[in-house]
Parts: C-alpha cells; sequence; structure tokens
C-alpha cells in the first residue's frame, strides 16, 4: 500500500473521558489493487519505529501547505500489504463507500473535528488535536508569518481540517453541500439504477427528483466543483509569498525595487502558466486518445418539467432550491411558461426567495428605475427622437439595426410606407428595444456593436411590452453572463472563449483537430456567431433556439456555449472530417447548418463535460504515481482546470 | 490558403464590402434572388449566397461558373474576421450609400483593409467593383455626388496601378463604378455582370501565375471553358 496523505494529532473520543480517547492518525492511502482509502490507526497499536514513520509522515505532507518546504524523502510504500492494513488500521473505508465529511473547524469549546457519514448511514467523528499536531503547527506559523493582515479581519486561524480537506479533494471529487459550507458530498445515497427503476411508476417529477436528483443532477454537479482548486490556491500561494516577502523589506528598500520585484514576479508567473498549460495540454491529450473509443449515442429525450406548479407554489413561492433550479434548466426541457417566469430568478432579477406579490413590487421600483435612466440618457443625449436624423453615432447604429428587426416577428413590423432613408422607427416595440439598447450602450464603453439587437430583442419577444423588465434581464445577461465581453473592441472575451474552445476540441476530439489544422480552420471564426449572438442566427428545425438559452442561463456551467458549440462540432464531426476540404467549405456548412435536434447536441454538451472531467481525474490519478519531487508543480494550471468550475451563488 | 484544386470547381469568390447599413445585403438580396426587402438584419461576420452565371472568359468565350458571393458585416468591430474571409477572393465590391457621406468617405479605408489582409498576389491590378447604391431616394438627401464619386475612382485607381508616370509601361486599372439601387433594381445585373467578368479573369490569371506549382494544372486547365474553343475562335 502507498500513503497518499498522513495527519497526526487526531483522537477518537468513545466516552466523555479524556482517558478514553484514542490518539492515531488519519491517514490516505492506496491498496495494492488501486482503491483509494481513508484510514485510521491507533497509535498505542504501533512500534516506536512505526510511530517514528507516521510522525515524520506527518510533517513530509507539509510541503503541499508550505510553498518552500524541502522535506527529506521517505519511502511512502509500506511493505506488508494487507497484513499491514489488517494489524494496524483501526478504521478503513473506501472512499466510494462515503457519503460525505464534515469538517468542523474548532471552537471555543471543541477541538476541530471531521464527521465521516457512510452510504450504510453510519457515522464517525474524529477530532483534530491541533495543539499535538506537528504538521498542523507548522503550516499555521507559516500562515500566520506570511499571510497575517492586521486590517483584514477575514483571517481565520488555520487548523488542521484545512489540509486534510484539500489532501481528500486531491483524490476525489467532492461536491460542496449548499446549506453548509463545511459539509462536501462524496457520493451520492442512491444509485441511478435502481433510483430509476423504483421510481418509474411515481409520475411526478418531484417523486423523481428527489430520489434521482444526485444520480442526474449531482452527479454532473459534483464533477462540476473544481476538483483541485487546491493547484490553484498553491500557484496564488506561491506569489502571495514571493509578494508578502517583498513587502517585509519595503521600508528598506526603493520604490523602484519593489515595482522591478512585482514586474519579474509576473513575467514568471506568466511564463509558468503558459509553459505549465502546454505541457499540461499535451498530457491530457494523450490520456484522452488512449480512452477514445466510446461514442456518444443518442437514445432518448431528456424528462422535460412542463407545469409551473411543480416547482412554484400558489403564491409564486418556488419549492426549489436555486441549486435545483440551475440543475433544471441545465438537464431538462422545460416549457415556455416556466422559462418566462425563471429567467429572471436565475438571472437574479428578482429574488429567489420571493413570491409574485414581491415580483410585483419589485416590478414598479424596476420601472421608476427605468424611466429615471432614460430619461437621464434623454438630456444628456439629445436622443429622444426615432429616426435617424441628427444622432450620434452610438444611436444610429442602433437605430439601424433596430429598424432591420422589423421582420424579425409580426408585432416587430414597422407600418407599410416606412421610407427606409431617415430609418424612423413607428412601432412601439422596435421604439422600447431601441430605447433598452441605449441604456445599456450608451454609456459603456464598449458602445453598441452589431449583434446585441439580436440577443435583447429575442428577449423582448418573451415579454414583450415589459421595457424594464427586458433591460434588467438583458443587463445581467450581458454583464452577469459576460455576453457583453464577446463586443468588445479589443476582442478579448470572444478570442477567450474561441481559445477555451480550442483547447477542449483539442483535448477531446483529436481527429477533427487534425482536421481543422488541415484546411486552417482552428481560429474557429466560423463558430463565431454562435458566441457573440447566442444562436440567434442559427437555422433550428424545430424552434430549438431557447434550449440553448435554457443551458447558458441555468448558470450551470462556467462556459455553458462553450459546450454547446462543442457539442454541436461533434455532431458533424465525422461530416467535417470526411466531406469538408477547406475553410471555405467549412464556413459555408455552418453557415446554412440547420440544427435538427437541440436536445441531442445538449446531451452531447454534457457527455462531453463529463469526459473532459473524467479525463482531468484520469490525469491526477497518474500524476499520484509521479516522482515526489514533481507533484508540487501541477502541469495543467488554472485555465484547464477552471473550465470545470461551476459559477456558484 | 486556395489551392487550384479549388479554383477547378468554376467557383469565383466575391468579397462585398462597406459600412453598415449600405445595402449590401439588399444587393445581393437583389441580385440572386431577384426580389428587395428592407428588413434584412443586420450581417454578423459573414454569410454567403451563390448564383451560377455565364461570363465571358478572357479569350472572349463563353464560360459559366458559380458566384460566391461573400457577405460582410458592416460594422468596423467586426474587421479583423475579414482576414479569414477574404482569402482567395477574385473581385472585391465596394459598395456605399449615396445618401451616407460618411459611407463614401469610408470606402478607400475598405479597399486597404482588404489588400492588407487578402493577401493577394497582385494588389496592384486585383479588381474591384464600386457600388453607389441607394440611388432611388430623393436627389434632396443625396450627399454624394457623381464629382465626388469619380474623384474618388481616379484616386483608388491611380493607388491600384502603382504607376507614377504616364509612360504606360503598368496599365492602369480603372476601377468600374455603378449607380444602383437594389430597392428600384436599378444597375444591379449590370454591376454584378461585370464583376463576374472581373472576377473570372482574375481567377485565370491567378491560375496561370500558380499553373508551375502544382501538378494538377493539367486538369484545371480546362475549367469553365463550355464549348468555348468555338465560341472564341474568331476566325
Amino acid at each position: 500500500m502507498k500513503i497518499i496523505y498522513c495527519k497526526a494529532g487526531c483522537f477518537l473520543h468513545p466516552t466523555k473521558n479524556l482517558k478514553d480517547n484514542i490518539n492515531g492518525y488519519i491517514i490516505i492511502y492506496k491498496s495494492l489493487d488501486n482503491f483509494l482509502y481513508l484510514g485510521y490507526i491507533k497509535k498505542s497499536s504501533l512500534t516506536t519505529s512505526y510511530v517514528d514513520y507516521f510522525d515524520t509522515l506527518d510533517l513530509y505532507f507539509v510541503k503541499d501547505s508550505i510553498i518552500d518546504q524541502k522535506p527529506t524523502r521517505v519511502d511512502l510504500n509500506i511493505s506488508g500489504g494487507i497484513d499491514f492494513a489488517n494489524k494496524y488500521l483501526y478504521y478503513s473505508f473506501p472512499f466510494d463507500s462515503i457519503n460525505l465529511i464534515h469538517f468542523r473547524k474548532p471552537s471555543k469549546f471543541y477541538k476541530g473535528s471531521i464527521l465521516i457519514k457512510l452510504l450504510n448511514s453510519k457515522e464517525f467523528v474524529i477530532f483534530l488535536h491541533d495543539d499535538e499536531c506537528e504538521s498542523t503547527k507548522k503550516i499555521k506559523q507559516f500562515k500566520i508569518k506570511t499571510q497575517y493582515n492586521p486590517f483584514d479581519n477575514k483571517n481565520e486561524l488555520y487548523y488542521g481540517g484545512e489540509d486534510l480537506k484539500r489532501a481528500i479533494m486531491k483524490v476525489t471529487p467532492m461536491m460542496r453541500e449548499k446549506n453548509n459550507e463545511n459539509v462536501y458530498i462524496l457520493n451520492n445515497k442512491v444509485s441511478s439504477f435502481t433510483s430509476d427503476l423504483e421510481n418509474k411508476d411515481t409520475g411526478s417529477f418531484w417523486n423523481n427528483l428527489e430520489n434521482t436528483k444526485w444520480s442526474l443532477m449531482a452527479k454532473f454537479a459534483d464533477l462540476s466543483v473544481s476538483l483541485t482548486s487546491k493547484e490553484t490556491y498553491k500557484k496564488n500561494e506561491k506569489v502571495k509569498w514571493v509578494m508578502n516577502k517583498i513587502q517585509e523589506i519595503a521600508p528598506e528598500e526603493s520604490k523602484k525595487f519593489i515595482i522591478e520585484q512585482q514586474r519579474y514576479l509576473q513575467h514568471w508567473a506568466e511564463r509558468f502558466k503558459n509553459n505549465s498549460e502546454q505541457e499540461g495540454i499535451i498530457k491530457l491529450r494523450k490520456i484522452e486518445m488512449t480512452n477514445d473509443g466510446k461514442e456518444f449515442i443518442y437514445q432518448t429525450e431528456r424528462d422535460s418539467v412542463l407545469d409551473l406548479n411543480e416547482i412554484m407554489d400558489d403564491e409564486g413561492y418556488l419549492k426549489i432550491t436555486m441549486f435545483e433550479l440551475r440543475s433544471l434548466f441545465n438537464f431538462n426541457n422545460i416549457s415556455n411558461e416556466i422559462r418566462i417566469k425563471m429567467y429572471p430568478i436565475l438571472l437574479g432579477v428578482y429574488d429567489i426567495s420571493s413570491n409574485e406579490l414581491k415580483r410585483l413590487q419589485d416590478d414598479e421600483n424596476m420601472k421608476l428605475e427605468y424611466e429615471k435612466l432614460s430619461t437621464k440618457l434623454n438630456l444628456s443625449t439629445g436622443n429622444d427622437n426615432f429616426s435617424g436624423d441628427g444622432l450620434d453615432e452610438n444611436s444610429f447604429q442602433i437605430l439601424k439595426d433596430v429598424y432591420r428587426l422589423s421582420s424579425m416577428d409580426p408585432i416587430l413590423a414597422n407600418d407599410e410606407g416606412e421610407e427606409e432613408e431617415n430609418w424612423s422607427l413607428s412601432n412601439e416595440h422596435l421604439i422600447s428595444i431601441n430605447r433598452i439598447l441605449l441604456n445599456l450602450t450608451q454609456n459603456h464603453p464598449t458602445q453598441y456593436v452589431q449583434g446585441m439587437a439580436d440577443i435583447v430583442s429575442t428577449i423582448y419577444l418573451l415579454y414583450p411590452s415589459q421595457e424594464a423588465l427586458v433591460y434588467n434581464i438583458s443587463l445581467r445577461m450581458f454583464d452577469d453572463l459576460k455576453l457583453r465581453e464577446n463586443f468588445r473592441e479589443d476582442q478579448k472575451g470572444i478570442t477567450h472563449n474561441l481559445d477555451i474552445l480550442n483547447i477542449l476540441t483539442d483535448i477531446l476530439m483529436p481527429s477533427l483537430m487534425k482536421k481543422l489544422k488541415q484546411i486552417d480552420a482552428e481560429n474557429f471564426v466560423y463558430v463565431y456567431k454562435m458566441f457573440l449572438v447566442l444562436f440567434t442566427r442559427e437555422n433550428f428545425k424545430s424552434h430549438d433556439l431557447l434550449k440553448f438559452w435554457d443551458y447558458t442561463i441555468a448558470g450551470f456551467r462556467k462556459y455553458p456555449q462553450t459546450w454547446i458549440v462543442l457539442g454541436i462540432l461533434y455532431k458533424y464531426k465525422k461530416y467535417i472530417i470526411n466531406q469538408v476540404s477547406s475553410f471555405d467549405d467549412l464556413f459555408i456548412f455552418f453557415n446554412k447548418l440547420e440544427i435538427e435536434n437541440a436536445d441531442e447536441i445538449l446531451q452531447i454538451s454534457d457527455w462531453l463535460y463529463l469526459k473532459y472531467f473524467n479525463t482531468i481525474k484520469r490525469f491526477d490519478m497518474e500524476r499520484l504515481k509521479w516522482d515526489v519531487d514533481n507533484e508540487a508543480d501541477d502541469p495543467l494550471g488554472p485555465t484547464l482546470r477552471g473550465i470545470l468550475d461551476q459559477p456558484i451563488d | 490558403m486556395v489551392t487550384i484544386s479549388d479554383r477547378k470547381k468554376n467557383i469565383l469568390k466575391i468579397i462585398i464590402l462597406g459600412d453598415s447599413g449600405v445595402g449590401k445585403t439588399s444587393l445581393i438580396q437583389r441580385y440572386v434572388n431577384g426580389k428587395y426587402t428592407q428588413q434584412y438584419k443586420a450581417t454578423i461576420g459573414a454569410d454567403f449566397s451563390t448564383k451560377d452565371v455565364e461570363v465571358e472568359d478572357i479569350n472572349g468565350g463563353k464560360a459559366t461558373a458559380t458566384l460566391q458571393i461573400w457577405d460582410t458585416a458592416g460594422q468596423e468591430r467586426f474587421q479583423s474576421l475579414g482576414v479569414a474571409f477574404y482569402r482567395g477572393a477574385d473581385c472585391c465590391i465596394l459598395v456605399y450609400d449615396v445618401a451616407n457621406e460618411k459611407s463614401f468617405a469610408k470606402l478607400k479605408a475598405w479597399r486597404d483593409d482588404f489588400l492588407l489582409n487578402s493577401n493577394v498576389s497582385n494588389p496592384e491590378s486585383f479588381p474591384f467593383v464600386i457600388l453607389a447604391n441607394k440611388m432611388d431616394i430623393d436627389d434632396s438627401k443625396k450627399q454624394v455626388s457623381t464629382k465626388q464619386a469619380n474623384d474618388l475612382i481616379n484616386e483608388l485607381s491611380s493607388g491600384t496601378s502603382g504607376d507614377n508616370g504616364d509612360n504606360g509601361s503598368i496599365t492602369k486599372k480603372t476601377i468600374p463604378l455603378f449607380f444602383t439601387s437594389a430597392k428600384g433594381d436599378l444597375n444591379v445585373e449590370n454591376a454584378f455582370k461585370e464583376v463576374a467578368r472581373k472576377a473570372l479573369q482574375q481567377n485565370q490569371y491567378q491560375l496561370s501565375t500558380t499553373m508551375f506549382d502544382d501538378d494538377d494544372f493539367s486538369n484545371a486547365i480546362n475549367i469553365r471553358l463550355d464549348g468555348s474553343s468555338a465560341d472564341s475562335c474568331q476566325c
């Protein structure tokens, strides 16, 4: 067996009597058959040499928390295997059998502890006596020295559960529970197969949901939580440490010196990041290619939730949590009624805990605020006319595009005989859209860019005549969902999205990427529009556009549009590889493309997400075997791991 | 990179450029589908349309080809995308709105941007065609005179020739100008006919300059000469 982590100064408290406490070590180890376990070793059962060994191990793993720690090499493999386990392990649970772990911080009266709950409902509590744990003492000392900030009251005392938590995160994904930030779920209680079968005839969505939420939603959600955010943290910590060092010497040194140091540090960090990420992609690609055998097969449509009453009560209170709502929009097909009600809640325009009455009050306030904003805008620009005469450039650009929206829907049609040359608007809805776009862009550095009108008008058609609400939804979509970033003049937002798409295509569909490189098409500009206008210019066979919007507005993925585009690329991968012979061909293909089934695309998107997650996981498992000296550096870096981040409310 | 094998498909790639709202999409729709509406949404990135045409080849023979017309976004913000779309173009149409002086003033910038990003092998003789659109509007609303337009043509034409003298050693290319109206169906067909002719010339020029680099040339040389040997022979 191989020890992956060890913590000393742990205690079981079987009775209230101090003398009954059982001193020992928490260990994480890998068995000979490569299964991972969390174990507890009773100190009194060990020989002196083993006590020394585990004390050394406790200090050895300090290297994961203190960046300049260079531990003496120790042999992490314990001979004896099963014999050792039988003889010394007081408890031992495979990680697959653990339901959740509650990391309880120390209080004035109690030591810190962890509560381990198994899938069979048994519970175990292990106390962490930080004052008797050399590694915790050392890390705590280090943190105080390097990170204590007297002006920041967020400083919390370090306790042993922190590095234990990070060590566990290194070997298994954990999902932080919504209502308690210290409870982490490792495995769902009900397996998806049994719950599906048992509840097939219950009919109610919520009966099913209750039983399957850990198997359907939480399964994905588990995976969404950044597996090893500690790696990012560690890098930040490196930077932080050097920054602190610089600050320490600041009074004696000149300002110039500090600036130079900071510049150097920034340069170093960038170089490190680039190198490691490049290396990471190559390794990930290798891992994925060796596991690239399976293909996605579309079988049935995702579950549909059509009745608003299933998620909302008579007074308009939501019956579900925000997490469940986000899951619902990410993993299910929903009715237009639900969509219209929930978009403003998902986007934070209305509070999740609001009822219908409160939302009506909010509407009134929103209208007042919006009127003030519009009046202010008119005063500052003089743009209260809706024809092209004498307008500033931004207003004129908006007017031209809004005028041309009139073919989008009968309610937006301009009056017949309207003269084009002065682009005047007579349709009240177009006038509203024009005003919304002015309010959204006139005082923002990005200003109006073509395509913004597509997004706003699509929202408007969901909420006709509710100008203030449409403005607020649009504003959240532009800024919270970062759609506006894609329109920036410096192309930063769109370039970032296309870069992420490039990385993921390279890892998940290497054969497609090879083809794209052959035809000079790895710039992905042919899907640019999908990002920019949120699929409003795509052709859909069955009016499925808003299914893509649901997935995006759900806020369940960090890069929702990227996963959708990946789903589309995957769907047409074979055609592109076999039939497309040039960049122009590819561009034309995407231009003519008709999306037959958005439901299938979204299932592929989630399947690819899972595939990526598993690739990262396999990579991390591989990394456990690496030479210890290299373990501290994460070749994947924050970008590759950050793709898995889930936006958390 | 466009290869000869692309070229032998009888496809002529046309790029249409100009400020937003000058009527690029309307012109294309008028030409390709014979219809007009004021209500085309602003183009994002690029769209494209195709039309099969019969056109005179360089020897005066008839050739059939497919015009592949790439409609681009007019807003400056999307200009950087041009690099991807301009590649392999055979002719570039520059459009301005006669009622919008700004759109006229920007023509030179559009031309320069195209030459900068398209990587054409013959920038000095690459064919452009200028369309002065929306001629149907009231004269009182027109902001660009014919004289201004001709002056620009002269400026751009001398710019593209690369010839500073009058010795005629380098053939000056005059950029054709058409006064059009997509709405009134004025001159659109004629303009595109000229575009097709110029594009075919450019296409054949490209072929002749790349022929020795490509083993496939013996096949490529036979392109688009449907019965042309008989038609083109004047004897």
